[in-house]
């Protein structure tokens, strides 16, 4: 019986992650020192870990705390506490330059999100009376919401779920009993005789996507994608290894220096 | 545990994202600067899971298989940046970007 | 009938693999003092070509342990090389190894002696620097060769025939520090690469005028079948022209490796390589390889029956070509003085002769000569760098003489060649082969006789110069330095023994074809058949074909069939050794005393000295010349022209890049900040539409432009 909070389960914890990302943001944006930075940063990543997980993919989500979370940001951080005495106080936090740049990110967002909800997401499916607004992600999960459009007020809505289930009412969950392809048929009258119908098919899947199984399947499984995964994947790690030769090469220079550094970045650990 | 809205998936990826930009073009601080850049990654890599939902079966892995990338790539960056980061900062002993305002000269 | 053998993709990898191992020792070594390891890379060296022969021998047995009637060859696919296919048109070629009769003979004698002078080599640059370097070009050579003659289309056979001419390039040029010699492998590369753009283009007619039925092919089965295909005997009456021009393109290409003219004149010039290079590749395989091409493609010549060239047909041109070039090429080698060059004129002769027999359609006589010719030419050469390496490096023949005592066994074995060489009969291989073209030749119709009468003439001409370089070298008063004649040595070991190998053989291997058997055959089994035939009756599964259909050509009546037997038989050898002796006795009166003259002072010498210089002077005139003005022609005015362009192009960005810096802001956000709104204000223009995207992208060109203000003026 609490099958029937599912479909809001998901909504609210995407709403806590959210909010929870963005706080951090504008605490990254707003911190006076670089360490209290890096701290919110951590924050965001880990609440974008939680909303990879609530998006089927599980895997991402736990790389983005290894590799993001964990090893990146301790990074940052490691090297922030390294660098400690370089004085960094007299950077002001924000100058006139921050002032007159600061529409420019809030532009760029305004356009971003403005383009982003400009389309409607409606599936449409029916004549002029009936329409069906299925949630796009209907098919993730044995459960689904269906939505009609409004067809009036003394419209009567009436689904069949194409699993022998029937329900009534413009906005309906179903939870499908095992995974499929159902076509589901929505019937309006509005009060005439005629009766209007629209049928949508529904995949209905509840296997996790994105798992770490399915993943590496694709990845490595070089019968059905070829090399090139693989073969990207192998490079990327060469990339990443001479990253950290490289890393190690520039760090151990003393670039610009005329007298040896008086600490150099290992010697304190 | 769904009934996400993909839209907004896709609103929270630009919001973050234009965060990053602010930080990036407000702050002097080089580690800020840096991890601006990262918080733009993150948006993007937000945005490419977003999508890769609204794809069925293995299609959906292939939108996966971005951010992957994007993770380690983003890996190597922050390696070689702060790095650099490190070198700068021992030659002109200050964190201050504007200070490193010579690439024209 | 086509049967499989795995091994057989051994036989070029292995001699590509002692190239590989001892490139790399050679490179290895390059910075050390001691140089490379030599015992190892002696060891790699040899024992590559050797084990390709012993697989050679394999694939031999296995091939001649199947009797059936018809053409059986041994064959590897290895690998799709392309594939086209577009409406109308489509081509696919596999690369593959074919070994039938013929590739069986070839890689044989190419192996065999290829092995051989490989240990010769040994001990003959044992001293030099570049060891290693040579014996990876010794290898390489091999595997270039083997690929020539195992390849089983003509595109293989190219690449062979670029490889070998890139190993002579490298070989000719092997002690680059001299110049002159520089010059002269570029110039024996030049001289092939013109004569390979004859192969490719003759290729590709060929394959044109079979694509006429949709079966174009360029592999070497389909090309003989599609020719011996009576169904395609209208096809090939209607494309006559064609065919013959095709022939004549590859005869082209074969006149370049084969040195024959007009492309004649770098094989002498190639004597600039270590003397085992003169051996193995100036006389003993790749030159033979334009000659293994006519023979291997003897089915298109033998169906060129048009004529393309000043009313002559391909084959009568090939004759004339090979007559004119063995004629001038006995003439040249009398008058050398280099004994590598007198040599090297002799294989250019020798070279016509096989070709002559190719030109009346005795593809199995010009091989026969080919193998004989490999045996004593290589011992003679050996023999001669056994000479050189003995005198430290001599190789003026007025400055030796007397040798005969000094150096015995290399006596013995050139002895022995120089009675092969000459034709003297029986225990010279020579005798045999020489005679069989000059029977050919005088069995043909119309004016070939004449040809015949030439070629007979010539042989009383090899028969002196030949011996005039045996006198000068060995029979004569030594007319060395005191300290030269102390220094005097026999060769080592390690040389003599593949010269012994090698004249031995230039003494028997004539008896694997004797029509002329002067009763052995009699004397064994009392056969009624006269004289030995297994030589031809080993290729005739290939060559068989064509023969018989120039044959019917020829003699339309079926006369000349009793050629072989009676008298006749013996009347060649007789002509023959006759003319030898002749020559002998002539040379023998004019040159035993040892009188030539001694270098005279301003006397032209070394490259320019040879005979070749005519045709070096018509080369200058109709080419050289004409290219180098339009190589000056290229280099002031088109290179002015594009030097402009690219200056004007550098000056545009130049100016650009100054007009952008003045935008440029020094500050890091700054910069990021303008890239920012440009893409800002892209994603609206682009995504939005209508009056929000206006509003949306001024708003962010605004910002831009605030920006810059901003920071341009505070």
């Amino acid at each position: 019986m609490f099958h029937i909070l599912d479909p809001y389960l998901g909504p609210a914890f995407f709403w806590s992650f959210a909010l929870i990302s963005v706080l951090c943001g504008t605490g990254l944006f707003l911190a006076r020192h670089p360490i209290n930075g890096a701290i919110n940063l951590i924050g965001v990543m880990l609440s974008l870990s939680g909303i990879y997980a609530l998006l089927n993919s599980p895997f991402l989500a736990v790389l983005q705390v290894l590799v993001y979370a964990g090893a990146i940001m301790m990074l940052v951080v490691f090297v922030i506490m390294v660098l400690n005495q370089a004085k960094d106080h007299i950077i002001p936090q924000f100058d006139w330059f921050s002032l007159v740049a600061l529409p420019l990110p809030v532009v760029l967002g305004f356009a971003m999100v403005s383009v982003l909800t400009k389309g409607p997401t409606v599936v449409v499916a029916g004549g002029e009376a009936g329409r069906i607004e299925l949630p796009k992600d209907a098919s993730n999960s044995l459960t689904v919401q269906f939505r009609a459009a409004d067809a009036g007020a003394n419209a009567v809505y009436s689904w069949d779920f194409g699993d022998q289930n029937r329900s009534t009412g413009r906005e309906v969950v179903h939870r499908f009993a095992k995974p499929g392809s159902y076509t589901a048929t929505l019937s309006v009258s509005d009060g005439t005789p005629a009766l209007r119908s629209a049928t949508v098919t529904v995949p209905v899947n509840d296997a996790v996507r994105g798992g770490v199984q399915a993943l590496a399947n694709s990845m490595f499984d070089t019968r059905r994608s070829g090399p090139g995964y693989y073969l990207l994947f192998e490079l990327i790690g060469v990339l990443l290894l001479a990253a950290v030769v490289g890393a190690v090469v520039l760090a151990k220079r003393n670039l610009d220096s005329p007298e040896p550094p008086a600490a150099p970045a290992e010697g304190h650990h | 545990m769904n009934g996400i809205d993909p839209t907004n998936v896709q609103v929270l990826a630009a919001v973050l994202f234009a965060l990053g930009v602010a930080v990036v073009l407000t702050r002097r601080n080089v580690f800020l600067l840096l991890m601006g850049v990262e918080l733009m990654l993150n948006a993007v890599n937000l945005s490419f899971v977003g999508f890769s939902r609204e794809l069925s079966g293995n299609e959906s892995l292939w939108g996966q298989m971005t951010p992957l990338f994007i993770i380690a790539i983003a890996a190597a960056e922050a390696c070689v940046g702060l790095a650099m980061v490190i070198c700068i900062v021992r030659g002109r002993d200050t964190l201050d970007s504007d200070a490193f305002a010579d690439m024209k000269e | 009938m086509k049967l499989t053998f795995e091994l057989l993709w051994l036989i070029p990898f292995l001699p590509l693999l002692g190239a590989i191992l001892n490139g790399a020792l050679s490179l290895g070594s390059a910075s050390s003092k001691r140089g490379p390891a030599r015992g190892l890379v002696a060891l790699l060296a040899v024992l590559a070509p050797g084990a390709s022969f012993v697989i050679t021998v394999l694939a031999t047995c296995k091939l001649a342990s199947h009797t059936e009637p018809g053409n059986t060859a041994l064959v590897q696919p290895l690998w799709d090389w392309f594939a086209v296919a577009v409406p109308g048109f489509s081509f696919k070629l596999s690369a593959g190894l074919m070994f039938d009769h013929l590739t069986a003979m070839m890689l044989l004698f190419v192996t065999g002696i290829g092995t051989l002078i490989h240990l010769y080599s040994v001990g003959y640059m044992w001293e030099d620097r570049g060891f290693a370097r040579f014996m990876a070009y010794m290898n390489f050579f091999m595997f270039s060769m083997i690929v020539l003659v195992i390849g089983d289309s003509l595109p293989m056979t190219f690449v062979g025939w670029e490889g070998v001419g890139l190993c002579s390039y490298l070989l000719i040029g092997f002690w680059h520090q001299n110049n002159e010699y520089n010059d002269a492998a570029r110039k024996a590369f030049i001289v092939n690469r013109i004569g390979d753009l004859g192969f490719l283009l003759g290729a590709f007619m060929l394959f044109q005028v079979m694509s006429s039925n949709g079966q174009g092919s360029l592999n070497y089965r389909d090309i003989s079948s599609w020719f011996q295909n009576f169904a395609n005997a209208d096809l090939i009456t209607s494309h006559l022209g064609q065919i013959g021009a095709a022939g004549l393109l590859i005869f082209f290409g074969c006149t370049g490796k084969s040195a024959q003219i007009p492309l004649v004149t770098w094989l002498p010039d190639a004597m600039a390589g270590p003397t085992p290079v003169s051996a193995l590749i100036h006389a003993a395989t790749m030159v033979t390889s334009g000659v293994y091409l006519l023979a291997r493609l003897c089915d298109l010549y033998a169906h060129a029956t048009a004529p393309v060239l000043a009313g002559l047909t391909v084959s009568q041109v090939i004759l004339l070509i090979g007559c004119i070039t063995a004629v001038w090429g006995a003439i040249a080698g009398l008058l050398q003085v280099d004994i590598k060059k007198a040599l090297a004129y002799s294989t250019v002769s020798q070279l016509g002769y096989m070709f002559m027999a190719a030109g009346v359609g005795a593809y199995d006589v010009a091989l026969f000569h080919v193998f004989t010719h490999a045996f004593f030419k290589a011992t003679l050469f050996l023999g001669a760098g056994s000479v050189i390496h003995g005198l430290h490096h001599e190789q003026d023949m007025r400055r030796m003489g007397g040798l005969t005592k000094l150096m015995p066994i290399t006596h013995l074995w050139m002895f022995w060649a120089w009675f092969s060489i000459i034709g003297l009969p029986i225990l010279g291989s020579g005798s045999f082969s020489k005679d069989l073209i000059l029977d050919r030749l005088f069995d043909g119709a119309s004016w070939t006789p004449i040809v015949g009468g030439v070629a007979l003439a010539t042989a009383l001409v090899t028969a002196i110069y030949m011996s005039r370089v045996m006198y000068l070298t060995f029979w004569s008063p030594s007319r060395m330095s005191a300290e030269t004649r102390a220094g005097v040595h026999e060769s080592p070991l390690i040389m003599l023994i593949p010269i012994s190998i090698l004249g031995f053989g230039s003494m028997v291997v004539g008896w694997l074809w004797a029509p002329a058997d002067f009763g052995v055959s009699h004397l064994v089994d009392n056969k009624s058949q006269h004289g030995i035939h297994f030589f031809n009756d080993w290729l005739a599964p290939v060559l068989g074909s064509a023969e018989h259909f120039t044959h019917q050509l020829l003699h339309p009546k079926g006369e000349g069939a009793a050629a072989e037997g009676g008298l006749s038989l013996y009347a060649m050898p007789a002509l023959g050794s006759l003319a030898a002796l002749i020559g002998w006795l002539i040379a023998r009166a004019i040159w035993r005393g040892g009188r030539v003259q001694g270098p005279a002072e301003g006397e032209i010498t070394g490259f320019s000295a040879s005979w070749t210089w005519f045709f070096d002077r018509v080369y200058r005139v109709t080419v050289v010349i004409p290219v180098q003005v339009v190589a000056w022609i290229l280099a002031w005015v088109v290179d002015a022209a594009i030097g402009g362009v690219v200056a004007g192009i550098a000056a545009l960005a130049r100016f650009m890049g100054d007009g952008y810096t003045s935008v440029q802001r020094p500050r890091l956000r700054s910069s990021l900040a303008l890239s920012m709104a440009g893409v800002a204000t892209l994603v609206a223009v682009l995504l939005l539409q209508g009056a929000f995207a206006w509003v949306v992208g001024l708003l962010g060109a605004g910002v831009a432009v605030l920006f810059l203000l901003l920071e341009l003026f505070f």
